[in-house]
Parts: structure tokens; sequence; C-alpha cells
């Protein structure tokens, strides 16, 4: 490696250079070439090099691969394909070994030697770019699920004055922000006096899911609209005292039918005409 | 003493997304050991709570999961290990943060002394400029 290194070395000024004009010719690279500034470039490039140095050199690979993985996520992300790296690491290995067997065709033991370096470290180069794409893709399409899921937030109407709002997943601080509000919305133009959150489909309530949840109560309950939380399973009512975000001040029932249970009878409704007694009445 | 640890998995840690994949890694490791369901729950819980601060506070980091056997003082004593790592600001009063209701930011400041209290052994290290290392454990009792 460190031998790689070394011949690397004596020949960067010439091999960047023309790595430079291949990166120019690839649109997509130009373009993020283009969008930082040569003090950027010439910053980014110093520490591309200290740390490959002290992957070859000193064998600490770690902070050098993250760096390239990290690097490999960006442009994965402004969407640069895979295949557009290829030219480029084709074009560096040729290059190198053109140099390479000129300066010792008297000594190809060496010669062996550095290119086994060499293509050990682009392996190594390759294979992290590669994983660093995958996992960008991962993340987009987690994306995307999350984007489907946050676009449907359905509340619907039990009754006059009754709204039921099942929560599913992840609820981070914009997706409480879009529940809230579409919550608030739905109080406003179906004047209801009462909200029944169902909260079964949220995994895990940690304090900040706890406090998003009794914020959009609140906010509820100052439109003149009681909540009611339900399906709070025993394991998260456990866990939510030991931490001490109980939710104090907000209604909570254990799961959906006791909800509606407790919503006929605050609405005033009798036995017969009941909800909850409808529902019974039809899984009998 | 033997502690021997079975492989750790490594995950980073940098948004909602990746908050969720580290609950659900710890869950998952978790309920290969025999934990309840409120303890599975606990630890989900906990670790939420920390990887959250870590995206909120800390700049992002990573958290690795371990097994444990035996603690030195109970041998076959299995447990997990989870510990949080960060290069973010640090905190300048831990003691501090560590007290229920303290908060830098708009939280309720229950994460940290909750996480605490969800799990069996808690640490806190910190330095300011330098970052944050968390390391929590649960032990199947
Ligand atoms: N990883 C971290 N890096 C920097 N500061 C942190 C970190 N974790 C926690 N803190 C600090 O400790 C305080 C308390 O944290 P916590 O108990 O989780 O409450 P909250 O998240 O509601 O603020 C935070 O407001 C923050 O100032
Ligand atoms: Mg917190």
């Amino acid at each position: 490696m460190r031998e790689y290194w070394d011949f690397y070395e004596k020949n960067r000024d010439a091999v960047d250079a023309t790595l430079r004009a291949v990166v120019e010719k690839i649109p997509a690279f130009a373009q993020v070439m283009r969008s930082m500034s040569p003090a950027q470039l010439a910053e980014q490039e110093k520490r591309g090099l200290a740390l490959q140095r002290q992957a070859l050199v000193e064998g600490n690979w770690r902070p050098y691969l993250e760096d390239l993985a990290a690097q490999a996520e960006n442009f994965a992300r402004s969407g640069i394909p895979f295949s557009t790296w290829l030219p480029l690491f084709t074009s560096f290995r040729v290059l190198l070994r053109g140099r390479l067997f000129e300066a010792y065709a008297a000594d190809p033991a060496r010669v062996a030697r550095i290119l086994d370096g060499m293509n050990h470290y682009l392996d190594r180069a390759v294979g992290v770019l590669g994983d660093a794409y995958d996992l960008a893709k991962e993340r987009l399409i987690g994306q995307q699920q999350e984007a489907i899921r946050e676009l449907s937030t359905p509340i619907l109407q039990l009754r006059e004055g009754l709204l039921i709002l099942p929560v599913v997943g992840l609820v981070d601080t914009r997706r409480a922000r879009q529940i809230t509000e579409s919550l608030l919305l739905r109080i406003r133009d179906r004047r209801a006096e009462l909200v029944i959150m169902d909260i079964t489909g949220v995994p895990i309530v940690d304090s900040k899911v706890a406090n998003h949840l009794a914020q959009a109560c609140e906010a509820a309950r100052l439109m003149g609209a009681q909540v009611i939380v339900t399906g709070i399973s025993p394991e998260i009512a456990q866990a939510l005292v030991t931490i001490g975000a109980e939710m104090r001040g907000v209604r909570t029932l254990a799961d959906l039918q006791s909800g509606i249970e407790e919503a006929d009878r605050l609405q005033g409704f009798g036995r017969s005409k009941s909800l909850a007694h409808e529902a019974a009445a039809e899984t009998a | 003493m033997a502690v021997t640890m079975a492989p750790e998995s490594r995950l980073p840690v940098r948004d909602d997304g990746e908050i969720v994949g580290a609950r659900r890694a710890a869950r998952a490791l978790a309920a290969t050991l025999g934990f309840s369901e409120t303890d599975l729950t606990m630890i989900a819980t906990a670790v939420s709570e920390i990887a959250r601060n870590m995206v909120e506070y800390g700049g992002g980091g990573e958290m690795t999961f371990a097994v444990i056997d035996g603690d030195g003082r109970v041998p076959g004593r299995r447990g997990l290990r989870i510990t949080a790592t960060d290069h973010g600001p640090g905190i300048p009063d831990v003691e501090r943060a560590m007290q229920d209701g303290y908060t830098t930011g708009r939280g309720l400041g229950l994460g940290l002394p909750g996480a605490r209290r969800l799990m069996d052994e808690f640490r806190v290290e910190s330095a300011v400029g330098v970052g944050t290392t968390v390391s929590m454990t649960k032990w199947v009792v």
C-alpha cells in the first residue's frame, strides 16, 4: 500500500489534471463542481488527500471510507447515477498503470506490487461507493413512504359532533403539526364537540410524541372540543409513567371501544341508540 | 470476570427515519434475549429518547447494540448494552441535564432522566466541543 501511495503522490498532479478533464466531460459531475467555490473544492481535496494518506500509509481506513460514503450519498441524492463513477475509476486505473509501466519497466515485481495496491484501494473505494448508493436509495424510499402516510390522516365523523382520528406510524414534529392542523380544521368544519384520537397504530410514545399529542389535545380544547386518547397499550402506559410524561390533563382510555362508550355517555346517547351498542350488536 | 460480547451492530442516527431504525434494531435484538413485552417497550422508548437527543442536539451520531453475557457479579446474566455517541457540542452541565424538566430546546426535559429510569444502568459522558456518549444497559431478569 505504501509503495502505491508513494507512486501516486509522485504522479498526483498529472493524474489529477487528467481526471479533472474527465470529470468536466461528465455533465452531472461538472454541475456539482461548478456549484462549489474554488476554495471549497481545494478544501475538500486537501481533506480527502489527508484521509487517503491515513488509510493507505497508516492503514486507518475508516475515516477515509466514511468520508467517501458521505460524499457518495450526496451525489446519489443529487441524482447522479452510480454508473457515472465508472469512467472515472477506469481513467484513473489506465492512467496510473501507463505511468507505472513507464517508470519501472525494468522492475516487474515492483510494478505488480504497486498494481495490487492500487487495485486493493480502488476495490474498497468502489465497494463503499456502491453501499452508499444502496443506502441513499433505501432512505429515499423510506421518505416517500413517509410522505404517503403523511398525506393520509383520515378523520372520520362517527356521528353529529363526534370525530375519530386514527394516528398511525411515526409522529415527528412535522407530522404532529399536520395532524393538529387537520384536526382543528375538521373540528371547525364539523362543529365537533368530541374527538377520539386512537393511537393504537403508534408503536412507541416517547416524551416528544407524548408532548405533541398533548399539545394537539390542548389546541382542540381551545376550539371547544374535548379529546379522548385511546389505544395506549399497557406497556406504553408503563413506559410513559416511568419517564414522567403521562400527558396529564388528557383523558385516556384503553381502547377504541371504551372511547366510543365514553362518547355515548358524554353526548347523552341512550343504550339503544348508542354507537357502542350497535358495534357490539354487529360483532355478536 | 467473564464478559463476552456477541458481535455488535452499529447504526447511524441522523434523522427521524434512522431514529425509527435504531428503535427497531434495539427491539429486535432485545427480543432475541427474552425480555418481557414491557421491557422491550421500555428499551425502545429509551433508545428513542437518546436517539432524538443525538439528532436534535448532537448533530447526529451513531448507536451500537451489543449483547452482554455476564456482568461480573452475576455470571451468565445477559443484557443489552446500547451506546450512543455523537460529536456535537456536548453538554456543559450533565447533572443539570439529567434533572426532570430541564431542557434547552422545546422538549419536556424528560428524555435523559426518563431513559435513566427505563434502563438498569445509565451513564452520560460529555465534553463541551467534543461530543456526548450515553451508554445504557438493561438486564434480562
Ligand atoms: N446528545 C446531546 N448533545 C448535546 N446536548 C444534549 C444531548 N442530549 C441532551 N442534551 C441536552 O440535555 C437537555 C435535556 O435533554 P432531555 O432530558 O432529553 O430533554 P429535552 O430533549 O426535552 O430537552 C437538552 O435540552 C440538551 O440541552
Ligand atoms: Mg430529549
